[in-house]
């Protein structure tokens, strides 16, 4: 039996930012600064229950989820064809990774107006921009996971006469997953941030709307409840990300899994 | 079964590995090269396991040229190298090929042999170093190789489990004729397993001494000539040394060949 701080260990998590809210609920109840500037967490909550009970929140939440989705997905196949190819085949890597390369060096912002030119201002080019700023850390991570394959179990495949594709298979890719998973961790990451960009740069609804919206009429409590959102969905998919790919890393012979 | 033809391997680099290497092991045989370490003897293995190529003369396997690693040819290396994301038993099964139930007897009688039949389930990282390796000897056999090449196999256990395995090493060859090519720094191991020891001399990799071992091939270690054997080997090993370092440095050649006498 898993002794009681044993269980209680997720609740750690908890402790640091409850502590905050509780001193800014303090503090701000006394109106240090003034309140239409920074509202007090339980009005950000009000804010949040309000959206929520007029059914808009669930509108702005699942149109903003649905962009990073999709945006991710796409980003990720590609991401994950090419740095595959690059990882493995050595003509590959030369003719794509230096054009890949200095494409990553591009601000992400520069692409929105040859986006929005392309595709229009509506969904694509959201999409578009999400999956670009998720492409590059799933890209790089999965070349180079690839690139990164101890030589020492490439040659146990070779001893077995494996050919080309079976060395892929059946050794690369099994170690170079764990590199590929924090990949898609730092690409679900950016996508984030990048839903946020876009939203900010036209939407009419989604957590970035309303960031624009709270500017526009002055509600600071509408900023700071988009903020948390943002935040909340951000933390609970790369949770969902890591369940989903725990069990395939379950091999990993790691520090943090030793039982303490 | 295995034979190189007057093999030399420079590397791009410009450092020569090997220089006109000629051997011959017949079927059945088993042969060890000791040499110190940097003296090519991995990269001789690397060639007669077709992972490298020679840049002149020819390794051959059954009479033909090694283009490609050989499906007959086993190769246990320095380390177990299991793959860690595989259980015990795929690891065991690792590229044998054919009908899935012929693979899961090959794998059990495998485990079987290093006694390890219990260990199916486990994974590389709830093994010891002794078992990993057991793992690994229980790979290289299950493909049935008849020449097996190994590289050190041993040396990272200590000296109890050396024994053990080595002994079980022997029993192994009893029962199968495997023809072996060892190389090794251990000039104890080189004489309980091998009928036969090349020493090499580095700078570049030569062959410059050839021993029988002369003994029953049980309990090697406590045979009266164990001792003097072992002293011949190394012996010419030190020779082998002092000759290359004054190959490269006269002076350190003699420095140290006094520190000897001394």
């Amino acid at each position: 039996m898993k002794r009681l701080s044993q269980r209680l260990r997720p609740a750690r998590a908890f402790v640091l930012p409850f502590l905050i809210l509780l001193i800014w609920q303090l503090v701000q109840a006394r109106e240090v600064v003034p309140t239409n500037l920074l509202p007090t967490p339980v009005s950000v909550l009000e804010t949040i229950g309000t959206l929520a009970s007029t059914g808009e929140l669930t509108e702005h939440l699942a149109i903003t989820c649905w962009r990073v989705v999709q945006g991710f997905l796409l980003g990720a196949a590609v991401a994950t064809l090419l740095g595959a190819i690059t990882g493995v085949s050595r003509s590959a890597r030369d003719l794509l990774d230096p054009l890949l390369q200095s494409l990553r060096n591009i601000p992400s912002l520069a692409w929105v107006p040859l986006f929005i030119l392309w595709l229009g201002i509506y969904e694509p080019s959201k999409v578009a921009l999400i999956a670009t700023g998720a492409f590059f850390p799933v890209y790089l991570s999965l070349a180079q996971g690839l690139l990164d394959v101890d030589r020492k179990l490439v040659e146990v495949g070779r001893m077995a006469g494996f050919d080309r594709f079976q060395l892929v298979r059946r050794i690369l890719i099994p170690a170079a997953l764990p590199a590929y998973v924090t990949g898609l961790r730092g690409g679900l990451g950016l996508a984030w941030m990048f839903v946020v960009a876009a939203e900010v740069m036209g939407a009419s609804k989604g957590l970035g709307f309303l960031l624009v919206d709270g500017q526009q009429t002055g509600r600071a409590a509408l900023i700071l409840a988009s903020i948390l959102l943002f935040a909340v969905l951000g933390k609970l998919s790369d949770l969902l990300l890591c369940l989903l790919s725990s069990r395939f890393l379950q091999w990993q012979d790691s520090h943090s899994l030793q039982p303490a | 079964m295995l034979q190189f033809e007057s093999v030399s391997k420079t590397y791009r680099n410009g450092f020569t590995a090997l220089e006109a290497i000629s051997l011959r092991i017949d079927p059945g045989e088993r042969v060890a090269i000791v040499g110190s370490s940097g003296c090519g003897k991995s990269t001789l293995l690397r060639l007669a396991a077709g992972l490298t190529f020679p840049s002149s003369g020819r390794v051959l396997v059954y009479g033909k040229p090694v283009i490609r690693p050989e499906p007959r040819v086993g190769f246990l290396f320095q380390e177990p190298r299991l793959m860690p994301w595989l259980s015990v038993d795929d690891n065991v099964a690792f590229g044998l090929r054919g009908p899935a139930r012929q693979r899961r007897d090959l794998v059990r009688s495998a485990l079987l042999r290093v006694g390890l039949s219990n260990c199916g389930d486990y994974y590389p990282k709830q093994l010891s170093g002794g078992m990993a390796q057991r793992v690994a000897i229980a790979r290289a056999l299950a493909s049935a190789p008849r020449l097996i090449l190994l590289d050190e196999p041993f040396s990272a256990l200590d000296a109890i489990r050396r024994a053990e395995l080595q002994d079980h090493f022997l029993q192994l060859w009893e029962s199968d004729q495997l023809s072996t090519l060892i190389v090794t720094h251990d000039v104890e191991e080189a004489i309980v397993l091998a009928d036969r020891i090349l020493v090499m001399q580095p700078h570049p990799g030569r062959i410059i001494e050839e021993l029988l071992v002369d003994l029953p091939l049980d309990d090697r270690r406590e045979s009266p000539a164990f001792e003097g054997l072992k002293k011949r080997l190394i012996h010419s090993l030190r020779q082998a040394d002092h000759r290359s370092a004054s190959a490269i440095h006269p002076s350190a050649a003699t420095l140290s060949a006094s520190a000897l006498q001394g």
